[in-house]
């Protein structure tokens, strides 16, 4: 498995870090976890995963601080996003600018999580990078 | 020459320069005689029609004083409107008394007038006030009797003339036990309260009453002047407004304690996740994890249930008599080796022991706990090592004061603003966001009250503090437990 894809979990819960983590290891990714938005980004920076699985709520500067700070880097701009969050959809577009202050995420997922369309987005998008 | 006696003065000059326009009129309305002050008023009068001299007719009046004094012998006192030899038309107060002859006829009747317009135009005035002024006057005798209401009063109120007034304004059988008319009539000062009265239509109205004595000069005081401004839409609008906030309130706690839920729910999911897999790979490291989940997110979701429970219904209280500094220990006890484990020294500081206190010590503890425990989590989060949290109690101005402090992260104002708000956390899946909210309501119910200081970067300060004179007494058969 040299060229398996590589995926950030970015959760402060462990549990359910090592939930995500588990699951996509078991669909035949390669996973790596932080568990914090600075400790995120320096991974990101590090290691440039081929997709990222974000929180949103998580202490000290939050996963919407790592979002922006991704779409808002040239390098990193492009980089898939799948935003794991017990928010509600609807309540995270209106309340956090997704759509319209800051672009969409490239899937959504509310916790408690449906690993299989956790699985099928990340599947998706990084077919749809050539990966 | 010789000066005249008042009694000369009064058969010779009086009527001449009585500060009054008089005037002698007879049977057919001719005047015979007019004084100084009359000519000058009215222009030569002597020989001329009464009426013709004062309002300008061409006949009798419709209601004529001098023909029915001359009818019934009568002294009469009238308001009347003249027009005067420049052509102003004025108001005058008009007295008409008979002449009689020394056989007791009536030949001649004397007419007195007084200018009386300005009187008048005061009079209006104050009239057109107190009727149309935008608020509820009444004045009230120091029986409490509405002696007058304006229409405003009477409009909304009733014909209450005569009635007391916690009656007009409330249905009340009784004075109210806080009247600022009463409180006027002792000190002769000005008072304001708000009350709440019912309208005749039976609508409650909400008013802000201002007394004022309605003074006679030195004579002092028999009068309550009372101005009552009708707020029941201001009221409405505010409790409209709370009403509205305790909705979005309750959105909001809805929505948090779903967001807790569902993180709750996904670490249980993780734990069914790794019990499957490792009972269909016969992976006991898996079936271990996975029993860890479950157990780790059951104890969550017991917490957030019994944090819910202390929130909304709380405990009773068992107050005793409690050493302070023994809580303060408790904490020490509670968090020093964890704390220690991750770098952070957690202090106890009490250098004048303070006086025993009745509080539930259960409750302050809770209280204390999640102040500690919010302090070693801003240590853990500001990542500076070593970082230290001072646990102290003190006597200060009469309050005892718990006060936790800490070399954490500290709090922005977004933060700062957001500390007591249910549901919020900075503390991600971690907290519940409960604790500051719980800690305030159990300060609350102790009569006292929680204060913080923050800086980012450098730490907080939270402190409770307890007015002595506000803590609950000590409850009766608290002592007796284990006795």
């Amino acid at each position: 498995m040299v060229d398996a894809r590589r995926i950030l979990v970015v959760e402060d819960e462990e549990d359910i870090s090592r939930y995500l983590a588990a699951a996509l290891e078991d669909g035949g990714y390669e996973v790596e976890a932080a568990f914090d938005a600075v400790s995120g980004l320096k991974a990101i920076e590090a290691q440039r995963p081929d997709l990222v699985c974000l929180d949103i709520v998580m202490p000290g500067p939050t996963g919407l601080s790592l979002y922006r700070e991704i779409r808002e880097n040239a390098e990193l701009a492009g980089m898939p996003i799948v935003v794991v969050s017990g928010l509600n959809p609807a309540d995270a577009e209106s309340s956090l600018g997704f759509g319209e202050t800051l672009p969409a995420p490239e899937a959504f997922i509310e916790k408690p999580v449906d690993i299989q369309e956790l699985i099928n987005a990340v599947r998706r998008l990084l077919a749809a990078r050539g990966k | 020459m010789i000066a005249p006696t008042y009694e000369n003065w009064l058969e010779t000059e009086l009527f001449e320069n009585a500060p009054l326009n008089i005037s002698v009129i007879d049977r057919d309305y001719n005047i015979v005689k007019a004084n100084l002050n009359f000519v000058t008023l009215f222009g030569e009068a002597r020989g001329r029609k009464c009426f013709e001299v004062h309002m300008r007719r061409d006949q009798v009046c419709e209601s004529c004083s001098v023909a029915r004094t001359f009818a019934d012998g009568k002294v009469r006192v009238n308001e009347e409107i003249g027009v005067d030899v420049s052509g102003r038309t004025a108001h005058y107060l008009v007295h008409v008394a008979p002449i009689r002859s020394k056989d007791g006829r009536i030949d001649y009747v004397i007419e007195m007038s007084t200018d009386i317009t300005e009187t008048k135009r005061l009079k209006l005035e104050y009239q057109t006030l107190f009727e149309q002024v935008p608020c509820y006057v009444t004045v009230l005798n120091r029986d409490l009797r509405v002696i007058r209401a304006n229409r405003r009063f009477r409009k909304k109120f009733g014909e209450v003339s005569g009635t007391h007034c916690y009656e007009a304004f409330k249905h009340q059988i009784r004075a109210c036990r806080t009247c600022p008319a009463q409180e006027t009539f002792e000190d002769g000062q000005i008072h304001t309260s708000e009350q709440v009265g019912v309208a005749k239509d039976g609508e409650t109205t909400h008013y802000v009453v201002t007394t004022a004595p309605a003074s006679r000069g030195d004579a002092g005081f028999s009068h309550v002047i009372e101005m009552a401004v009708d707020v029941t839409a201001l009221r409405r609008a505010e409790r409209e407004r709370i009403d509205a906030e305790r909705l979005a309130a309750v959105g909001r706690t809805v929505a948090g304690l779903a967001h807790g839920i569902k993180n709750i729910l996904t670490g249980l999911e993780g734990g069914m996740y790794f019990l499957e897999s490792g009972l269909q790979g016969g992976k006991k490291e898996r079936l271990d994890e996975g029993w860890g989940m479950l157990t780790r997110n059951m104890e969550k979701i017991s917490v957030l249930v019994r944090n819910l429970l202390s929130f909304s219904k709380g405990r009773v209280p068992r107050v005793e008599l409690n050493r302070p500094e023994e809580l303060v220990a408790e904490m020490i006890a509670l968090y020093r080796d964890a704390a220690e484990a991750e770098g952070i020294t957690v202090v106890a500081e009490v250098a004048d022991r303070p006086a025993p206190a009745p509080y539930d010590a259960e409750s302050i503890h809770t209280c204390l706990a999640n102040l500690v425990s919010n302090a070693v989590d801003a240590c853990r989060m500001g990542g500076r090592t070593p970082c230290r949290v001072f646990v102290r109690a003190r006597d200060e101005n009469g309050a005892l004061v718990f006060e936790v402090e800490d070399e954490g992260c500290g709090m922005d104002q977004e933060v700062r603003k957001l500390a007591f708000t249910n549901f919020f956390s900075t503390k991600g899946s971690g907290g519940t966001g409960l604790g500051l909210l719980l800690t305030r309501k159990i300060s609350q119910e102790h009569g006292g009250r929680v204060e913080f200081d923050s800086t980012p970067g450098r730490g907080s300060v939270f402190r409770l503090i307890f007015p002595r004179d506000r803590l609950p007494r000590p409850d009766q058969d608290a002592g007796e437990e284990g006795a």
